[in-house]
């Protein structure tokens, strides 16, 4: 896949950041767009090194900042996420040629969070999602229209199809003897293989 | 006979999906572009649901919590 079509999406890989990570990528790849996470990558090499490279061959980037505070209470912030996001946001301010041209969407839980903990990036395209795969779905299509110029199936469509998609997935896996564990610790990179398979033989 | 039972619980056609859609819930055949109808709870979307189940008119439904995941199917 090209510069162009490539998405870095950085996000959280914890499970309870699963129920918004699928339908997130699911939504990209409806798009015709192509997903790039650190997780597909081999671990044989520093990480940041890899997500160098994946900032680096991304034109879009989808950085959510949501779980950058610790889980529970007490606990300490994750400082990943907006760590990448600082890397992506020099990539485009210091890189030359095509690099000037890349366009992240911030993503974050609630309206104007970021103002708290990160109030730097005001500017930036910042959107919220409550938790909502729904909202989610919405606003990243939104947010795809406007940047790519072009008209992308509705929201309420995409959703609906991600829902008939797991659906259709769980019951192929299971005739192919997964277990539910095997189904729901499957690899990111297995999940979009499965949803890109999904989305051409089934994409209105 | 046998066969035709069994494609018949394959056809798409023949399945019914119950998804949240901006605080209300919609009954929909699989692969259909438009909704089967509109429901202001998930309790009344799945009566409908339960309904074409029970009647024969539909193979099964598959009720989606409000990730998307698979949280009940109806046969």
């Amino acid at each position: 896949m090209s510069f162009d079509s490539n998405v870095f999406i950085n996000c959280p890989f914890d499970k309870q950041y699963v129920p918004l990570l699928q339908p997130l990528l699911f939504t990209v790849l409806y798009l015709d767009l192509n997903p790039l996470i650190s997780e597909t990558r081999s671990s044989g090499q520093v990480r940041v090194e890899q997500i160098k490279k994946l900032i680096y061959k991304s034109k879009y980037s989808i950085h959510d900042i949501s779980r950058s505070e610790g889980i529970k209470e007490n606990e300490l912030p994750r400082l990943n996420m907006p760590f990448e996001m600082g890397l992506d946001l020099g990539c485009q301010t210091y890189g030359k040629g095509k690099l000037a041209f890349k366009k992240c969407l911030v993503l974050e839980k609630t309206k104007y969070h970021y103002l708290k903990v990160i109030s730097d990036i005001g500017g930036q395209d910042i959107e919220y999602h409550d938790n909502n795969p729904e909202v989610l779905i919405r606003k990243v299509r939104n947010w795809f229209t406007a940047v790519l110029n072009n008209h992308q199936p509705g929201p309420a469509l995409i959703w609906e199809a991600f829902n008939e998609f797991i659906a259709q997935t769980n019951r192929r896996l299971t005739r192919e003897s997964f277990s539910k564990d095997d189904i729901e610790s499957l690899p990111f990179s297995n999940y979009i293989l499965l949803a890109k398979q999904w989305i051409a033989s089934h994409k209105r | 006979m046998i066969l035709s039972i069994a494609e018949s619980a394959r056809n798409p056609q023949n399945r019914l999906h119950v998804i949240s859609r901006n605080g209300k819930w919609v009954v929909k055949k699989e692969g259909a572009k438009r909704v089967f109808g509109i429901y202001p709870t998930i309790g009344k979307a799945i009566e409908i649901a339960t309904a074409r189940v029970r009647s024969g008119k539909t193979e099964e439904a598959v009720v989606h919590d409000l990730f998307g995941r698979v949280a009940q199917k109806i046969v």
